[in-house]
């Protein structure tokens, strides 16, 4: 079964390279941009993996990643920050709330491949 | 028999063991090792309270008229030292920093340094405290007469016409005031703190308890089964019996409050109080413990008063049966002597008689050293205090004054304080020997140490009022404590001077010069009796009335001069100074000489700074040239040198902020400048400079926090376009068999991001140049229609892509305004955009209109143009609205929405309206859409 | 430095109760011609009432003692 993949960004310019790579890579890939719609997705549709924004409109991407943490159901759910803020602040912030990783924006494509697919291989 | 020689030979030799004590109490302190830096010796020190009064007077108290007679004496300093933590502690904080010496010295320092009160202060204690003197010159000369006449224990009733050489009183005195010279003035120099007198003191108040829990436990488990046997036997007596409950009248209402009043406030202003619990304090921490122990003490010292009391009663009154004198002359209530055949029994020396009466030889020679422990502290400390306070606050100004003496020209004078203080300790004995000789033998020992409290307590409004209220002023304390002082010696001294037969009696019964209105005893025509006030009910209540009142009328009055302003201040508010305060006391930092050159020559100029350092070279052989570190020792001394310019506590903050690498202690500095910029001779000139600095401050603080929130802003605005770009072109090039329309769409997202970045640096640079004033204006007469139309053609294909609806509600006349017409349009497209961002995704839609109003301003009429541009987005909430045209904020604000763009959208439109004698504001509530104004003048 | 302000406020409290404790119509509550344990009804009340006073003064202190030790460590975990 693929393994399935949401992204969670209000740009949909940084959504478009993204969505593509993932399906690329062969992942399911659904998209969401506001925090309320990708906690809606994570119920009903149950990814493996999530890469999370973290300024969007609504609750941001901090509240999405504790919500998550909140559920038990949803331990096994990746998450990975991907985030324009690159103050050691926003990542230690990130990072205490049991996040998976925390890259920072503008990435290199095959590092943001190479971490998803370390991650999801360790899954499983 | 005991002799007398054996009661010499154990009196010498227990002052000589306080000697021995204090010696080595001393040593430990040179060593670095005092033995008094604990709360246990604190309390103990604090126990100097119980003097002879205590040790025998209690006892008589408490046979005369039972536990209500002396017990509020020792419960007012318990409910004292609960409040010990909030007032103690302060004037504990308060003294430290100010190295107050004494409570003339507090009181003074607090109203502005001033020497009147200061010397008001003393006398008043001095002639306060004589009486309390002679309550212990009389305990010490009549338990000597007592014991060295074993076994017999009637006393014969003493005439005041004796001479002094016959008398032991006088011998006791000239002893006891020897004793105090010779242990209180032992150091050449006079410093504030005596670690060896408060061992020795600390010592005393062990051997005190000691004594009369000995005695007590004798009587009660000697002489009887316990306390149960004791009462039983006790209750067979009705003289007796009527003690074991206080007598309900208005009399005992009255005494009650008045005695736990007096007490309360005796406990820490009596000088020799304050002297233990205030200056000699090694730690304001031991007050913690010492606030239960020392109530703890004395709930033990007075556990076995009543049942001494009674066991005297039960003994000499069954004496008394036997003896026909004493029984025809038995009175129904005791009223605290027996007079017998052979002579009189005093209630007040029961421990001591009873043990006589009963042949304890050595338990009564013990609670004879007990009650000489007793007595002698308290006259060790007392006499200490209040030389001190002769000496600093009396003699010494006086003194300094006279010029042919030309005392300012000498460099040593500890010497000469030495004698003052020695000469004064002598006087004040003798003054209570006098007292003593002429007036104490009307009066039980209770009596007159009540007279002594009454005069202390005058003290209580100038220092509580000094701590907790600002407004305090020098002239309402002085009007205050002399009023007191006034009526305590009309009232309590003028009487007991008649009585002693200085004055006439007719004073007493008909008032001066037969005023019968100003009758010492019912001043003002008071009805004592029917209110059910004793002597010193009356003189309390009237001279705390005089005092209280006159003390806040005339504050409220009166104005402080700058100096009682600024120690007004510092009393008031110690705590908010007091941790650095007190560590500027001992200087451990150092810092450099040039730093301390600067600073000093910042406020002395550099002739005075050159001479001071100079001279400070001389004397610790220091040569500048090699010496770049400066020790603790220049610090304290570049410190004083300060506080002659600039006060005390300024010039404490100054050196502090070159001494501490702290962040900032600018705040501080701030407000210290502020409290006493008035002491300043160039107050003007100071505060303003202090305004700009504070000023500059606040500015460069926000300047900073802004640059880093506009670095962390722009940047993270950079990443996101730059994002998009860096992954899509990646994509690109890995995949060069992209089919033709993902291709072309994902190079023209790189396009388009690219111009977002463009944009974006374009308004950082836009920004930079409007807020640093490089802008050219481009000022002509604009019809501000074409703006807007400008405006809407230059956002349309935004409007129109996201098919937000908009309308336009415009006069048809052209309204002119002057401005430059690409900012304005810049202003217009900003807000347009900004519109759009935020409108309601789905439903979107914009109102542009623009209106002219008219604003009436006394006679002048200006019309002005007012501009609106109305979205149905998410709003703005209330506490935002201001801070949306701040620089940046609005990017970072919040979790209600994303914000778009670089958040300088709205800052470049503010600059620009304001550039144009306009203002721009915006009207919003949460959810329910937001409206920005602007206004502009209108050309004619 | 903790709270000193409701520090003071337990004190004060305190005096007041001591006040009440020792004020005039309650002595007279206990001002009766009867003895507790041989021990006359006033004089056993005024010396419980002050034992039991100054052990309240006692906890008071030791409470202060306590709630110093539990402070959290102010910047400890703060990451801000």
């Amino acid at each position: 079964m693929k393994k399935r993949i949401l992204i969670v960004d209000d740009e949909p310019n940084i959504v478009v390279p993204l969505e593509f790579l993932m399906k690329q890579n062969n992942y399911d890939v659904q998209t969401a941009g506001t925090g309320e719609k990708a906690l809606d997705l994570i119920s009903s549709w149950k990814p493996d993996l999530i890469l999370l924004d973290i300024m969007l409109p609504g609750i941001d991407g901090y509240e999405v990643c504790q919500k998550i943490r909140q559920e038990k159901k949803f331990n096994t759910i990746k998450i990975v920050f991907l985030s324009a803020m690159a103050r050691s602040i926003d990542i230690a912030k990130g990072m205490g709330l049991a996040a998976d990783d925390y890259i920072t924006k503008p990435f290199a494509t095959d590092f943001v491949m190479s971490k998803i697919k370390a991650l999801l291989a360790n899954n499983s | 028999m005991l002799e007398q020689k054996i009661i010499i030979f154990v009196s010498f030799g227990y002052m000589g063991l306080l000697f021995a004590i204090a010696f080595w109490g001393d040593k430990r302190a040179e060593a670095g090792k005092s033995i008094i830096s604990n709360p246990y010796i604190y309390a103990l020190s604090l126990a100097v309270y119980c003097t002879a009064w205590t040790f025998y007077g209690s006892v008589g108290a408490a046979s005369t008229s039972g536990a209500t007679g002396f017990l509020s004496i020792y419960l007012g300093p318990t409910l004292m030292m609960i409040l010990g933590w909030p007032i103690l502690r302060k004037i504990i904080c308060i003294s430290k920093i100010n190295r107050i010496t004494s409570i003339a010295d507090f009181i003074a320092s607090r109203y502005g340094k001033s020497a009147t009160i200061a010397g008001a202060v003393t006398i008043i204690a001095v002639l306060g405290i004589v009486p309390y003197m002679s309550v212990q010159i009389k305990a010490i000369s009549t338990s000597f007469q007592l014991i060295s006449q074993y076994p017999d224990v009637y006393m014969a009733k003493t005439a005041s016409s004796m001479p002094f050489t016959k008398d032991t009183a006088f011998f006791v005195a000239i002893l006891l005031a020897l004793f105090a010279v010779v242990f209180g003035t032992r150091h050449l120099e006079a410093t504030e703190r005596h670690e060896g007198l408060v061992a020795a003191i600390a010592f005393e108040s062990i051997v005190k308890l000691v004594a009369i829990i000995s005695v007590g436990l004798f009587v009660t488990y000697g002489l009887y089964t316990g306390f149960g046997d004791l009462f039983a036997q006790a209750s067979l007596v009705p003289q007796i019996k009527h003690l074991f409950v206080m007598e309900v009248n208005a009399s005992t209402f009255t005494g009650w409050y008045n005695a736990l009043f007096l007490a309360m406030l005796a406990i820490f202003l009596l000088p020799r109080q304050f002297q233990v619990i205030v200056v000699e304090n090694v730690d304001e921490n031991h007050l913690k413990k010492a606030v239960w122990l020392f109530p703890l003490y004395l709930l033990a010292i007075n556990i076995f008063v009543i049942p001494i009391a009674f066991g005297g009663m039960l003994h000499f009154y069954g004496q008394c049966f036997s003896d026909p004198v004493c029984k025809q002359g038995l009175p129904k209530a005791f009223d605290g002597i027996l007079k017998f055949t052979n002579g009189i029994v005093d209630a007040d020396y029961f421990a001591l008689t009873l043990l006589m009466a009963k042949k304890q030889q050595g338990l009564a020679l013990f609670a004879f050293i007990g009650g000489m422990s007793a007595a002698t502290g308290m006259v060790i400390v007392e006499t200490i205090a209040l030389s001190t306070m002769v000496c600093n606050d009396l003699v010494m100004p006086v003194l300094l004054r006279l010029s042919f003496l030309k005392l300012k020209q000498k460099n040593d004078l500890s010497r000469l304080l030495l004698i003052i203080r020695r000469v004064s300790i002598l006087l004040i004995v003798l003054l209570g020997y006098l007292y003593f000789h002429y007036v104490g033998e009307y009066y039980s020992l209770v009596s007159i140490g009540m007279i002594s409290f009454a005069a202390v307590a005058q003290f209580c409004p100038a220092v509580i009022g000094g701590i907790f209220w600002k407004g305090a002023t020098l002239f309402g304390a002085l009007f205050g404590l002399l009023a007191g002082f006034f009526i305590w010696v009309y009232t309590l001294v003028v009487p007991s001077l008649a009585q002693a037969g200085f004055l006439s009696q007719d004073l007493l019964t008909h008032g001066p010069f037969g005023i019968k209105f100003l009758t010492p005893l019912q001043l003002f025509g008071l009805d004592v009796q029917l209110i059910g006030f004793n002597q010193y009910t009356h003189a309390v209540f009237w001279s705390m009335f005089a005092n209280i009142g006159l003390f806040i009328g005339v504050s409220l009055f009166s104005k402080q001069n700058a100096m009682e302003r600024k120690q007004a201040t510092l009393f008031v508010d110690v705590f908010k100074y007091s941790e650095e305060s007190i560590k500027s006391s001992f200087w451990k930092a150092t810092t450099s000489v040039v730093d301390l050159r600067m600073l000093l020559e910042r406020f002395l100029g550099k002739t005075r700074t050159d001479n001071a350092l100079s001279q400070y070279a001389r004397e610790h052989d220091i040569n500048w040239e090699n010496n770049l570190i400066a020790d603790a020792g220049l610090v304290s001394y570049s410190e004083k040198l300060l506080a002659g310019a600039i006060g005390s506590a300024t010039a404490l903050v100054m050196v502090r902020s070159i001494v501490e690498e702290e962040p900032l202690g600018m705040d501080e500095i701030m407000h210290i400048l502020d409290e006493t910029r008035q002491i300043i001779i160039y107050s003007r000139e100071l505060e303003k400079a202090t305004r700009d600095l504070e000023a500059a401050n606040e500015r460069l603080k926000e300047l900073d926090r802004l640059k880093n929130e506009f670095i962390s802003t722009v940047t993270h605005e950079l990443r996101t376009p730059l994002t998009s770009v860096r992954a899509l072109a990646e994509i690109v090039q890995n995949n060069p068999d992209l089919d033709a329309k993902k291709h072309h769409q994902f190079v023209g997202i790189i396009i388009k991001e690219s111009e977002r970045l463009s944009r974006l640096i374009n308004n950082v640079l836009d920004f930079q140049k409007i807020a640093s004033g490089q802008i050219q204006w481009q000022l002509t007469r604009v019809d501000f229609k074409e703006v807007i139309e400008d405006s809407i053609v230059a956002t349309g294909q935004l409007i129109e892509k996201k098919k937000i609806e908009l309308t336009l509600e415009m006069s048809e006349k052209e309204c002119f305004v002057s401005g430059d017409k690409d900012r304005l349009i810049q202003v217009m497209v900003n807000l347009i955009s900004n519109a759009v961002k935020f409108c309601d995704p789905d439903n979107g839609r914009i109102k542009v209109g623009m209106q002219k109003e008219i604003e009436k301003t006394g006679d002048n009429e200006n019309s002005f143009l007012k501009v609106f541009i109305k979205d149905n987005g998410i709003g703005i909430g209330k506490d935002d609205q201001e801070i949306v045209f701040h620089e940046f904020h609005q990017i970072i604000s919040g979790t209600e929405g994303r914000p778009a763009g670089t958040g300088i959208g709205l800052t470049i439109s503010k600059h620009i309206i304001d550039s144009h004698n306009g203002r721009i504001w915006v009207d919003s509530e949460l959810e329910k859409g937001a409206t920005f104004f602007f206004t502009l003048p209108l050309l004619e | 430095m903790l709270d000193n302000r409701s520090l003071t406020g337990r004190y004060a409290g305190l005096f007041l109760l001591g006040c009440f404790l020792f004020c005039y119509p309650v002595l007279t509550i206990f001002n009766l011609e009867e003895s507790l344990f041989g021990i006359p009804l006033l004089f056993l009340y005024i010396f419980t009432a002050w034992s039991v006073l100054i052990v309240l003064i006692v906890l008071c202190g030791k409470i202060r003692d306590k709630l110093h030790q539990s402070e959290p460590d102010a910047v400890g975990n703060d990451l801000k």
